[in-house]
């Protein structure tokens, strides 16, 4: 992986949401969203966060686009060679950092003003970036979406005429507009039907090869994230439990809650008969997670250590597969 | 087949809403029957009908609604014996005989267990709600019942439970409630209409898990709404494809999965990524949008989206045909075989 430039390093990084009690809102607990996630993120592949509802994936994004403020930890972003750690920016710094660095959300029916024709949406990020004459603005315009295969005169349009699929190519052309690296996409597809889906997916990869853009892409789909990264974090209540590339994963999966994960994914085919493996229980409250690993009260191969110590993430296979369990030391 | 194997027989059912002074037909002349303790699969993406025919039987499509049918009728089987309900006939959706079915014949889970609860009731009075209401049963004996079924669908700890709120159930446990609602009165017949969908899926593995046992132990029928085909294929004994309010494809699981038959039910199984797809591989996508249901043009519904589209194809309405005993397609690709009336 040597030739291979880290575009994003994450190291330690930990978001945690304070719970306030009473008049003085006192500070009682905390919601560990993200607790401590070290990560690194190539330029041009896709990275593929995967895990159940409530387990840090959405706050992960919106942390290292600093829409939410890390309680620690650091993220650094490759400036030419040398990495910044984006989370001590100042103002100016960070305004630089969000050109290269967009974000598509996961609704597309809330992403884009209802008041505004789609022109307006898609003219503010170029204004406040500095392209100030309007041919310019519109010559952008005009590119981007011709890259997500939308007519130019639905410029004027308002963002109700459109169904859900261009709605949410509206947004990753908007989230093109000012040429970044790195696109942080928040679950793009999951509000969207299953043809649809299909096309938006198509898009994205053709986009990337395009631009040669790195993405962060998060979802709680399997079989989307699958077909859409080249490398997969799996995230179990606010850790990376498992880090490895797409076959890997899939074909040897390491921790018990990604074979979990896999074996629950319903496959559309009457004739594999596969073991199924249910799960226990749900997920714990991230306000007070078991002890030691955070996993073990559904495990099947819970052991007294497991109980008492967090496993470390750490290599375990080829190819840089990592994974935070004790069954493997 | 006599009538005894089927519990729900629905000919021809069209539900039309009214807007605008202008009415739009949604659901067309759909025909299906569910044998007796199977499960049956409706698929087809969002705004194809499925729920809204699932609603026209149950009666829950207000009052802008027309609810028309050759016939709907349940067979209700108790004692060895089977009583006939013509639910086509009933003008009030909200009379007596059809508040004696939902309940006790017929039952409904919805989509989204956070607003089908009520925020304000403790669970175990919402579950015992309809005991009380249909059986006469005491208070305290519902109590009783509602602990056993909340012991049956595994719900830890049934004896605290029963007296949270909806707030302090998780997703997955809050589905198991409202199954457990759905399930209270000894149904025969369970509507389940995207159950899974709010749900992760290690939960939904649980819940898809429950169903299949009720199904397989104590012989309910099931109607298990979905835009998974992954599901269809793990659940369903018998699967109906619908599109723009029309059942396109409708025969048994190795029906459609094997000899996959109409174009849209092809192109539907393509465009869903699996798990083990090989690299470089694209996914087949359907080119274009869902048709707006107010503005559809003579013909195929699917035409416009349709790669094999034939000049006839848009010409008056394509027909069912039955290429194999009970397989049925709505394409004329298939117009060699027996038409079904």
């Amino acid at each position: 992986m040597s030739e291979k430039e880290v575009i994003f390093k994450i190291n330690n990084l930990k978001t945690w949401f304070p719970i306030t009690k009473g008049a003085f809102k006192k500070v009682v607990g905390h919601v560990k969203a993200v607790d401590n996630v070290s990560l690194e993120v190539y330029r041009g592949e896709t990275l593929g966060i995967v895990g159940e509802s409530g387990c840090g994936k959405s706050t992960l994004g919106k942390t290292v686009m600093m829409l939410e403020n890390p309680t620690d930890g650091e993220v650094l972003y490759n400036y030419n060679g040398t990495f910044k750690d984006v989370t001590r920016f100042s103002k100016d710094e960070m305004f630089d950092f969000r050109k290269k660095v967009q974000m598509v959300f996961q609704d597309p029916y809330s992403a884009l003003n209802p008041q505004k024709k789609i022109y307006t949406s898609f003219e503010e990020p170029l204004k406040i970036h500095g392209i100030n004459t309007q041919e310019e603005r519109e010559k952008v315009m005009l590119r981007v979406l011709n890259m997500v295969n939308i007519q130019p005169d639905y410029l004027m349009r308002y963002p109700h005429e459109f169904s859900g699929g261009q709605r949410q190519r509206l947004c990753i052309a908007r989230a093109l507009e000012v040429m970044p690296d790195v696109l942080i996409c928040d679950e793009p597809v999951s509000a969207l039907d299953v043809s649809i889906q299909a096309q938006v997916l198509n898009l994205m990869k053709d986009i990337q090869k395009e631009m040669n853009l790195t993405y962060l892409f998060i979802a709680h789909d399997l079989s989307v994230v699958q077909y859409m990264s080249d490398r997969i974090v799996v995230m179990y209540l606010g850790k990376i439990v498992e880090v490895a590339d797409k076959y890997g994963l899939y074909s040897n999966p390491m921790h018990p809650y990604t074979k979990a994960l896999l074996s629950a994914v319903p496959v559309p085919d009457i004739h594999t008969k596969k073991k199924r493996q249910i799960l226990e229980g749900e997920v714990p409250s991230p306000i007070n997670k078991p002890s030691g690993c955070a996993f073990h009260n559904r495990c099947p191969h819970c052991m007294e250590i497991c109980k008492k110590e967090d496993p470390i993430l750490s290599d375990k296979a080829e190819n840089g597969h990592k994974v935070a369990c004790h069954l493997y030391r | 087949m006599k009538n005894n194997d089927y519990i729900l027989e629905v000919k021809n059912l069209c539900t039309s809403f009214v807007s605008d002074k202008k009415e739009i037909r949604i659901v067309k002349d759909v025909s299906f029957n569910v044998k007796r303790a199977t499960t049956l699969a409706v698929v087809g993406e969002s705004g194809c009908g499925k729920s809204v025919t699932m609603n026209s039987i149950m009666r829950f499509t207000g009052k802008t609604s027309r609810v028309t049918a050759d016939y709907i009728k349940y067979n209700a089987r108790k004692n060895d014996s089977i009583n006939e309900y013509r639910l086509e006939n009933i003008k009030n959706p909200n009379c007596r005989e059809m508040r004696a079915l939902r309940g006790p014949e017929m039952s409904m889970v919805f989509q989204d267990p956070m607003s089908s609860l009520n925020p304000v009731y403790k669970v175990g009075d919402q579950v015992a709600e309809g005991l009380i209401e249909h059986t006469g049963m005491s208070k305290k004996e519902a109590r009783e019942k509602v602990l056993e079924m909340f012991r049956k669908l595994g719900i830890p700890d049934p004896e605290k439970r029963i007296d949270c709120y909806p707030h302090q159930f998780s997703g997955g446990m809050k589905q198991r409630v409202v199954i457990s609602i759905a399930m209270i009165c000894n149904p025969e017949l369970i509507i389940c209409d995207e159950p899974t969908t709010a749900l992760d899926v290690t939960i939904q593995a649980q819940i898809m898990e429950l169903l299949k046992s009720l199904q397989i132990n104590e012989g309910k029928s099931i109607i298990l709404i979905t835009h998974n085909m992954g599901l269809v294929a793990e659940q369903a004994d018998e699967v109906c494809v619908m599109y723009m309010g029309r059942v396109v494809e409708f025969g048994s699981r190795e029906d459609i999965f094997d000899h996959t038959s109409h174009p849209y039910t092809r192109a539907l199984l393509k465009s869903v990524p699996v798990l083990d797809m090989k690299d470089g591989e694209r996914l087949a996508t359907i080119p274009g949008i869902t048709p707006n249901p107010a503005q559809l043009k003579e013909g195929c519904e699917f035409a416009d989206r349709c790669p094999d589209c034939k000049e006839q194809c848009r010409k008056g309405t394509i027909p069912m045909f039955e290429i194999s005993a009970g397989h049925k397609v709505r394409c004329l690709e298939y117009n060699t075989f027996p038409e079904v009336k």
